[in-house]
């Protein structure tokens, strides 16, 4: 958060609405993704995203303000989408299980073969199991560092580390099969 | 010719576009912010304000129980109410948190009469292990933390399992000494599934 966080989340703990509201403002669109991705359903994930902000806002006195208030937060978010992807998944929610998102778009100058290859990818990463998904999810969707990652999903560095590699060989694996020979260059 | 890194996010980025309304989550949020937590323990978890008053009524008749048949001068109600409490809590569905998330608890409070023991609030964390539980911590909270609210907010245990927290002891507000009480059980979470997955 570019604007002074910790002066932000000193006024929040006071309860001014606008501190509050700024802060959900910031988080909503990283937090909306991430939980998105995780139960691949939009009204779970809203409902799990509404739940965080309102266990992050009601625990802010727990909350040490020198520390960076995003891992804390996405720590929130992941458990609590990762909890209404399980009701979901025991059918103890009125939601269709993998909904298709309707609201993805590209931009119309943008090549088949482009689209074909984000399809892919991102299908990829659908098939990763979740200890390589949710760091990946983490890194590209949250921008989380290592150190924050570990931190939210309780693991080492060392493992995330491991993990975010495995990940993305897995996938540079699964696209060059698809792609017949084609490869992304080693980062 | 983009990265891996960048192709990635663009993937990622361009399957989650939300159209929803930041406007609309916000009043939802903020209006439920007002709402609670008052309306939250009996609208959302009856059980667990069913639970808090079948222990406030256990609690009344121990009490009764003291004052007509046991000498005042003997009260032992400190030493035999973590264990029942546990015991008869264990019955509801436990929470899930991961390790070291914000939980929040509940707090029951009411006026103290003269032959209850007087005693600082302390945290217990029971562990339920395979046969039997432990005493995995107890701490000593600050009574002014305490007096006049109506929850309290630690940190989930690190280590995965089956977990009691009650919170016992009393609080001066005013002139008044007030007895606080509160329990839940969570269930902390470990790693997900097999590391060997990792060195395929």
């Amino acid at each position: 958060m570019e604007i002074n966080e910790q002066e932000l989340i000193r006024r929040a703990k006071k309860g001014h609405q606008d501190a509050l509201e700024q802060i959900f403002r910031y988080h909503l669109d990283s937090a909306i993704r991430l939980a998105y991705l995780i139960t691949r359903n939009w009204a779970t994930a809203e409902d799990a995203v509404q739940e965080a902000f309102l266990q992050a806002f009601r625990s802010l006195d727990s909350f040490q303000d020198e520390r960076p208030f995003k891992p804390w937060f996405t720590k929130i978010v992941v458990n609590k989408a990762k909890r209404t992807k399980d009701r979901l998944d025991r059918g103890h929610l009125p939601y269709d299980l993998e909904e298709p998102n309707p609201h993805r778009a590209f931009a119309p100058e943008e090549h088949a073969l482009e689209r074909e290859g984000v399809d892919a990818l991102f299908q990829a990463i659908n098939e990763l199991d979740e200890n390589h998904r949710l760091p990946l999810l983490l890194k590209y969707v949250s921008g989380l560092t290592e150190a924050q990652i570990a931190e939210t999903l309780s693991i080492p560095v060392s493992r995330v580390k491991s993990r975010l590699y495995v990940a993305r060989q897995r996938l540079k694996k699964h696209i060059a099969a698809l792609e017949g020979g084609g490869s992304y260059e080693d980062i | 010719m983009k990265t891996f890194d960048e192709t990635i996010e663009q993937t990622l980025r361009q399957n989650s576009e939300w159209s929803g309304s930041a406007d609309e989550l916000w009043s939802k949020v903020s209006s439920q912010m007002q709402a609670e937590p008052e309306k939250r323990i009996w609208t959302r978890k009856p059980f667990l304000f069913g639970a808090a008053t079948a222990a406030t009524v256990f609690l009344a008749f121990m009490l009764h129980t003291m004052i007509t048949s046991v000498p005042p001068d003997v009260p032992q109600v400190e030493e035999i109410a973590p264990f029942q409490t546990f015991r008869i809590m264990m019955l509801e569905e436990p929470e899930v948190y991961l390790p070291g998330e914000p939980v929040e608890l509940v707090l029951s409070s009411y006026p103290m009469t003269e032959t209850e023991p007087s005693q600082s609030p302390r945290l217990f964390i029971w562990r339920q292990g395979d046969e039997e539980k432990m005493l995995a911590g107890e701490v000593l909270l600050d009574e002014e933390k305490i007096s006049g609210q109506s929850s309290l907010v630690i940190t989930s245990p690190v280590d995965p399992g089956l977990y009691r927290l009650v919170v016992e002891g009393s609080f001066t507000a005013g002139e008044q000494r007030f007895t606080v009480f509160a329990e839940k059980t969570i269930l902390v979470e470990g790693e997900i599934s097999n590391e060997n997955d990792e060195k395929n």
